[in-house]
């Protein structure tokens, strides 16, 4: 059976060069392209492919507002952009596939194989999860933890400390329970600490929310779960800012 | 009473000396001397018996520890007749069926082995331990070190002529033989002499003392009512000569009557060895077989290189029709004689066991194609339709050998359209099986020629069968091609099958295993013939040190529109570089002086030369090409060559742009992103280069327009597009910086002057690069 795709890319050479790198992957059938928002959610919701290859920045519109109208929630979507790191933020914490431009071959076809293994519950889930935050003026409410099946859900809120041990981080939840992950702590803040996150030290990330206001920030902070972390020095003015702002 | 108690105390005495002995470490008391020797060499032994001596006085019996040690040495003690009488009684058991004689001598050689070797291993540590250098003191231990173990006591006869040389003779006896001895207690008589250790052991202990085999016989027996147990010891060569004095002079019986069982232990040693010998012999005349016919095939390829090279130049001037008729006839011998001269120097790597099958990164289909290139014109001018029908899925990279592969393709492919008048020929690859590692994939190649008939079926792969003898003559080929195909595909862990009919077809077909690579292929040819277009002023160095060949790439070169330079080794190659620079050094690799290697290895670790190195080698063998990468050459062209060879060779290398980074005119785009990325598909990359050559500069149009109109939200998102693009051309990395400190001043909405300054930059680079990807050669 060939994996059906449509790729939505304004570019006419990128959209070239992308179906030339299709061309090498195996099983592949690319059933139209398209090149607006408006023409690849009505192109999408018509063919019902199996993939969708969306740029992320369009002309007109985006590949979120795209997303958004996709009828079908298990569609298997790879977000493909120039933008960096800060910008696909969203998509990374609800755990979508994503491309950085210029698409490097091999990583293209990883990918796609990837995706296919992903299971239909999971991508209902972390596609749930990126419309959430759309619909939440783009703060996102869960996040998408890779070693979490599909059944279990990680709120932002519900994260209290996230510490680094070796290649793992740890976190751990308002309820006391410790979940690892192989995303590292340099991932979580900069998917995290745009918002109420705070790295305190080179190895812990605090959610500000949790952080036991009746114990005034010095050389330590106590968190309500009465858990004692470092202050590091040259984060102290930093911390102090962010936290009035709160 | 008085005399009781002197009698008492006298013991009482003896008992203490004993006891202080004991305690001394001392475990015996001589009382005379341990061997019996003549007179003249006494001496020696007196000696010899002073070493054996102090040798044993460090002997520890520990029954609480179940040792016995002397000098640190472990000692067994095993009762004498269980390795005598005891011993061969239960080989004669054993080997009942082989005949009372015969069981006999088998066990009577394996006494022998066992004895002689342990003779030869207690010499060597005493040797060591006591450290004796001198070969007589080392052999004159070796009786009195007989009687201290218990072996026997030796009486050595005044005959004896003990010198470390050929006439070593020496006689002796063994009055106290444990050998015999088992015998007579048990009161058997044997019909042979049984004394096989001590002569065993003691000619071992010889054996290594002087440095000389030696082997010992025992002449007469007191297990077999002789008088005594007497041995004669020499070389081994010369033993029967002094068994037939010994008898002559001391027995009354005629000399062929006597039978003297001589151990076999030197003659099976010499069978053992002349078997090595031959096997060693035979080894190296494969090897010297194998290096005449790869050395044979480089002689010939050398001047048959020559012979095609000016063929083809000659189909090039002006000629008459016989004329060109001629050269075509010439042409195509030539061509038939260099695949015979390969076909036969796969043949002797194969039988070599030599032959090394690759595992480099390929695409599958990437072979097909390639196989169907080559004969689709063949097969149209024959009036036959030819397909090559693929799974889709099939588009893998796989490890393997493609050139092997293709080779295999090539041939049945090859014999499909030379067997086949008319209909169709078909070449079918589907995936048998696959998981995430492995893809087995099946090759068919069908054909509706003329068939084979059931009776040869069995004899077409054999090497220089064809079905018919009439085929070689009506069709050609030298019946080769099969059995090499045959012998591939089994190297590579397949099986070839074939079904025919005669006037109906044939199909032959193969499954090979590939593992899947999720590397992009290294060495991908070009899809497409690529012709020089700017040759003008390309200039390339042909190291070569045959003059023939040199001309001969020189008129090519020069037809080409190349200039050339001309150097006879690696140093003369050398001291050409020192004053030009050419655009590209084609490099033969055997050579006098200096060879292509070590000629390479200078000019890139010594002169830092970056010039693109295109190997030229008659080395037709696996393994070649890696050499020639590893030592900084780029490209790869076994000879011999064609003229098209050649030049898609210099074209695929000359653009590498190392030559140009050198004279410092550095280009702004690169394209190895775009080939690596599409896997050379130098269809698309044409097409994506002319698609960018067409929008750009109306993009650079459109975000100048943006400045100047000072729309801000415009500017960014065209700068953004820009970027998008010329990252695909590898220009991003000259504007970089200019174009991130441009997005940044859009951002903050710096004045629409300073942006234009990133502009410039900007619009000089994407028009020099439009100028390079016009002028481009993929």
């Amino acid at each position: 059976m060939l994996t059906r795709v449509v790729i939505v890319e304004d570019e006419p050479l990128s959209r070239q060069y992308i179906c030339a790198l299709l061309g090498n992957v195996p099983g592949i059938e690319i059933v139209d392209t398209a090149a607006t928002a408006q023409e690849a959610i009505s192109k999408i919701n018509s063919l019902k492919p199996d993939l969708v290859l969306l740029d992320l920045e369009l002309h007109s519109g985006t590949g979120l507002e795209v997303a958004r109208n996709i009828i079908s929630p298990d569609t298997n979507i790879i977000f493909t952009t120039a933008l960096d790191q800060q910008a696909t933020r969203i998509i990374r914490i609800s755990g979508m596939l994503f491309l950085q431009k210029p698409i490097d071959a091999l990583e293209l076809e990883n990918l796609i194989e990837h995706s296919q293994r992903r299971s239909k519950a999971l991508k209902e889930k972390q596609f749930s999860y990126l419309l959430e935050t759309l619909n939440n003026e783009n703060k996102p409410l869960h996040i998408h933890i890779p070693e979490e099946t599909a059944g279990n859900s990680t709120f932002i809120n519900d994260m209290v400390i996230i510490q680094s041990e070796d290649k793992y981080c740890k976190i751990t939840k308002t309820n006391n329970s410790v979940v690892s992950t192989s995303l590292s702590l340099k991932d979580f803040e900069e998917m995290l600490c745009e918002f109420n996150f705070f790295r305190i030290n080179a190895s812990t990330i605090v959610n500000m929310k949790h952080i036991n206001n009746e114990v005034p920030p010095g050389e330590f902070i106590t968190m309500n779960n009465s858990a004692t972390i470092e202050l590091s020095l040259k984060k102290r003015e930093a911390f102090t800012q962010k936290l009035n702002r709160l | 009473m008085l005399t009781e108690v002197t009698q008492l105390q006298h013991r009482i005495a003896q008992l203490e000396k004993e006891v202080e002995q004991l305690r001394s470490g001392a475990a015996f008391t001589l009382q005379g001397p341990t061997v019996k020797v003549p007179p003249q060499m006494k001496p020696l032994f007196d000696i010899a018996q002073r070493t054996v001596s102090d040798y044993f006085t460090d002997l520890k019996m520990q029954p609480d520890r179940g040792t016995i040690e002397i000098n640190d040495q472990r000692y067994i003690l095993i009762r004498a007749s269980a390795m005598s009488k005891d011993f061969l009684d239960t080989i004669q058991n054993l080997y009942a069926d082989r005949g009372k004689a015969e069981a006999m001598s088998i066990g009577k050689n394996f006494l022998f082995d066992i004895a002689h070797t342990l003779g030869i291993n207690d010499a060597k540590n005493f040797h060591a331990t006591m450290k004796l250098t001198d070969p007589i003191a080392k052999l004159s231990a070796g009786p009195v070190h007989f009687a201290f173990t218990g072996w026997a006591f030796v009486d050595i006869l005044p005959e004896s002529s003990p010198t470390p040389d050929d006439n070593f003779y020496l006689i002796y006896n063994h009055p106290y033989s444990f050998e015999a001895d088992s015998w007579i207690k048990a009161g058997r008589i044997s019909d042979t002499a049984v004394c096989i250790m001590s002569a065993g052991y003691s000619s071992g202990w010889c054996e290594e003392s002087f440095g000389i085999p030696l082997t010992a016989v025992e002449v007469k027996c007191t297990a077999k009512g002789d008088d005594c147990c007497t041995f004669i010891m020499s070389p081994p060569h010369k033993i029967h000569q002094h068994l037939d004095t010994f008898h002559l002079h001391n027995e009354n019986k005629p000399v062929k009557q006597q039978h003297y069982e001589i151990p076999t232990f030197f003659e099976r040693k010499k069978i053992e060895e002349e078997l090595q010998r031959s096997r060693l012999h035979a080894e190296e005349s494969a090897q010297a077989k194998e290096d005449f016919v790869a050395n044979m095939s480089h002689e010939l390829r050398t001047p048959l290189g020559s012979i095609l090279g000016f063929t083809e130049l000659l189909e090039k001037t002006n000629t008459d029709a016989l004329q060109r008729e001629y050269i075509d006839a010439i042409g195509s011998s030539g061509k038939s004689l260099l695949s015979i001269i390969n076909d036969i120097l796969d043949l002797s790597k194969l039988d070599a066991g030599r032959f090394a099958v690759e595992d480099i990164p390929f695409n599958i289909t990437d072979v097909l194609y390639s196989v169907k290139n080559m004969f689709s014109e063949k097969a149209k001018n024959k009036g036959l339709a030819f397909a090559v029908k693929t799974a889709t899925k099939i588009n893998y990279t796989v490890y393997g050998d493609a050139s092997r592969l293709t080779q295999i393709l090539i041939n049945l492919v090859g014999n499909a359209v030379k067997f086949t008048e008319t209909g169709s020929i078909n070449l079918i690859c589907t995936i048998e099986r696959t998981d995430e590692a492995w893809a087995n994939v099946h090759f068919i190649i069908t054909d509706t020629g003329i068939g084979i008939p059931s009776e040869k079926l069995d004899f077409i792969f054999e090497r220089f069968t064809q079905a018919d003898t009439n085929i070689s003559r009506r069709f050609g080929g030298t019946g080769l091609g099969l059995a090499i195909s045959k012998q591939l595909i089994e190297l590579m862990g397949g099986n070839i099958m074939v079904k025919s009919e005669p006037a109906a077809g044939t199909t032959f077909s193969f499954s090979l295993s590939f593992r899947k690579a999720t590397e992009v292929p290294l060495r991908c040819e070009l899809q497409e013939h690529i012709g020089i277009e700017n040759s003008v002023n390309k200039t390339i160095l042909v190291v070569e040190d045959n003059l023939l060949n040199q001309k001969l790439t020189g008129i090519i070169l020069k037809n080409n529109g190349f200039n050339f330079l001309l150097a006879g080794n690696g140093l003369e190659a050398i001291k050409v570089l020192e004053e030009y620079a050419p655009d590209l050094i084609l490099m033969d690799i055997q050579m006098p002086v200096m060879d292509g290697y070590e000629a390479t290895c200078h000019i890139r670790d010594k002169m830092h030369l970056n010039i693109p190195i295109v190997a030229i080698t008659a080395h037709a063998l696996t393994g070649e090409k890696e050499k020639c990468i590893e030592k900084g050459i780029d490209g790869y062209l076994p000879k011999p060559f064609s003229e098209a060879a050649l030049i898609k060779t210099i074209s695929l290398w000359i653009n590498k742009n190392r030559s140009s980074e050198k004279k410092g005119e550095k280009k702004v785009t690169d394209l190895n992103f775009l080939k690596k990325q599409t896997r050379h598909n130098v269809a698309v990359i044409k097409e994506m280069i002319a698609f960018f050559i067409d929008q750009n500069p109306r993009e650079v149009k459109d975000l100048y327009e943006a400045i100047t109109s000072l729309d801000y939200t415009s500017v960014h998102k065209k700068v953004h597009t820009l970027k998008n693009n010329i990252a695909l051309f590898g220009i991003d990395k000259w504007l970089e910086t200019d174009l991130l400190q441009m997005e940044e001043a859009v951002l903050k909405k710096f004045p629409m002057d300073e942006i234009k300054k990133y502009f410039k930059q900007i619009e000089t680079c994407c028009s020099k690069a439009i100028e390079e990807l016009k002028n481009e050669v993929i």
